[in-house]
Order: C-alpha cells, then structure tokens, then sequence
C-alpha cells in the first residue's frame, strides 16, 4: 500500500497523480476529478475559491485512504486537492485509486471521494455572475437519517419506552 | 434494495473477549483500531449512519441493557434506541476479513438476510417480533428471516478471531 496526499496551489496534474500509484502488480487504475461547476442552487457560478487547512486535510485524507487500503486489500492511494481560486471546468481534486482488479479500484475510489466530501477540512467561496460570492462548506455536511418514531410495528410502542 | 440511507449499521462490539485476554474491538489492525476498521467496512457497504453496540472507552456506543447477555441483546438494544430505519445490518467485531462486497449480498436481501451456517453477519428488516432466545439463529428464524448462499471463494471472509491464535491468523490472512 502506497499513500500519497497533498494540497496544491498549482495546477493538478492528472498524468502526475497516476503515476504515484501506479504499479506493475496492478491492472486497474480509477480516477476521480471533481470540477468547477457553473451552476449551483440556480445561480450562475463563474469560479470557486478553496479554501484548505492545509496539515489537518492532507492528514484527513491520509487516514481515509488507510481506511479504504484496510478494507481493499493491496489498494495504492493519491488525493491531491487544490487551494486558491479556479475558474470554472477547473480542477479541484484528483484522486487516483490502483488495484490488481477492477473492482476494488472503482469501489475504493468512490469510498475516498465520498468520505472526503464529508469529513475534510475543505471551504468554498463560489463567485456569481452577479459579481457577488459567499462562503460554504466544501464538503456537504451530512444529514442525519430521518428517525421516525417506528418501532417493531405491532407492540405500539409498549416494548421501546 | 432499500436505500443505503435509510440503513442502520452497527458494530456489535460488546463481548468480553474472554478467550482473546484482550478486549477485540481495540485491537490493531491495519493501522487503526479494529473497531474503526469494522465502521469503515459498514461506510464502504454504502451505509453513512453507523452504531457501535456495546461500551467501548472513547467510542459513544449503545450500551446493553443486560451487559453481557450475548450478541442477541446487543441487537435487542440497537432496535429499541435506534428505531425508525428500514433496516438494520449487524456484524460482530472479530470478523476483520470481511468485505463491503460480501455484506452488500446481504443488503440485496429485501426481507433480510445472513449466510448458511453464520447467523453474523445480519441484515435484520423490520417489522421485528420479540423474541427472548439469546441465541442468534432463533432470534433469526423468529423474525422469519432465511440464509443466502455465500460464493465459496468469499467463504474466507468469514473467519471468526476469538483467539490470539486465530487472530493472528486473520492478520496473516489479510
């Protein structure tokens, strides 16, 4: 298992980001690039600023690739993620996920991005059409599941008080 | 298949690891405890709410309402004090090898489901019926649940660490 992870005021570099994982022992390369939107809740979007807490991100995404290496045996990990100002189509974070076989490559790669979303220390300024831009959380904040007062259905509630 | 959402995933972590001489879910695996190696198995089945069932320092978990009563009152407690969701996936906490390919066979059990001759892990569907066995199997067939077939070549998976020997078996495994 191999991890890389790091914060970059350059422009990411897809053809870099593969070949920090790649390996001879591994058939399968997935890659995840996440871009620049030009909408977002109805309003036209021109560019994001990311915002990152550089040591405690790159640690973040460390443990999650350890994570994923943990549940994928013999999985190689690169998250580079972006920080400063992009237009849109812009890139803001390349993932690169190698494994012997396709599978565990496409399902370690969506592991990383999803727990990313929720857990890094990530911020975004979207900058509007209207020249106006506001601040929000880069990684949606989870919602918590919906816990309706159910309970095995046929006591009425007698057994759950 | 119920959506990954609305499914419950919970660790049952409140053993006493008696024959390990060691408490289980804080053993090292990988890296990290193999309590949150075991929560980031549920994470990668698909399921974003994950529980611990037993008290575990450090970790907010469901205590059991009679401690050490087995893994069936583990259970018993999580669908009491996590009512509401569509479904509930159990796996004990000493299966390291498993993997989110193997419990996402049980997820597609739309009435629930666990593996021939492994009650754990569990994919338990509401309505549940009240069933006092503390055995795992009854409490199974109670709620009228069938076993699936495991593939053969994922039959590894499945290995139990009760014991430092057999632990560090699976570490050798993995």
């Amino acid at each position: 298992m191999t991890i890389h992870t790091s914060v970059t005021e350059q422009e990411i570099s897809v053809a870099d980001t593969i070949q920090r994982v790649s390996s001879p022992a591994h058939g399968a390369i997935d890659l995840f690039i996440g871009t620049v939107r030009d909408n977002h809740n109805g309003q036209d979007v021109t560019g994001i600023t990311y915002d990152v807490h550089e040591p405690i991100a790159t640690a973040t995404f460390a443990r999650i690739c350890r994570e994923a290496a943990g549940l994928w045996p013999d999985t190689h990990y690169a998250v580079i993620h972006y920080k400063g100002e992009l237009p849109v189509g812009g890139t803001s974070i390349v993932i690169a996920v190698s494994a012997p076989h396709r599978a565990e490559s496409f399902e370690a790669c969506r592991y990383v991005i999803e727990e990313i979303k929720k857990h890094a220390p990530v911020w975004k300024q979207e900058h509007y059409r209207d020249g106006k831009s506001t601040w929000l959380p880069g990684h949606s904040l989870r919602q918590e599941s919906a816990q309706a007062d159910t309970c095995c259905g046929k006591c009425g509630g007698a057994q759950h008080d | 298949m119920i959506k990954p959402s609305a499914i419950a995933g919970i660790v049952l972590a409140g053993g006493k690891s008696s024959r390990m001489g060691r408490n289980k879910a804080l053993l090292p695996y990988k890296g990290q405890p193999l309590i949150d190696h075991m929560m980031a198995l549920l994470r990668g089945a698909g399921l974003q709410d994950i529980f611990i069932s037993g008290h575990l320092l450090d970790y907010p978990g469901i205590a059991d309402e009679s401690p050490a009563a087995g893994p069936v009152e583990g259970i018993r407690s999580v669908i009491k004090h996590k009512p509401g969701y569509q479904g509930y996936l159990f796996v004990p906490v000493d299966m390291p090898l498993l993997t989110p390919s193997v419990l996402r066979l049980l997820l597609a059990q739309e009435q629930g489901g666990y593996f021939i001759n492994a009650p754990l892990p569990a994919y338990l569907v509401p309505p549940f019926t009240p069933c006092a066995s503390a055995s795992v199997q009854s409490f199974l067939d109670a709620q009228g649940i069938y076993p699936v077939d495991l593939p053969d070549s994922l039959a590894h998976t499945m290995k139990n660490t009760n014991t430092p020997q057999e632990w560090e078996e699976a570490l050798s495994a993995s």
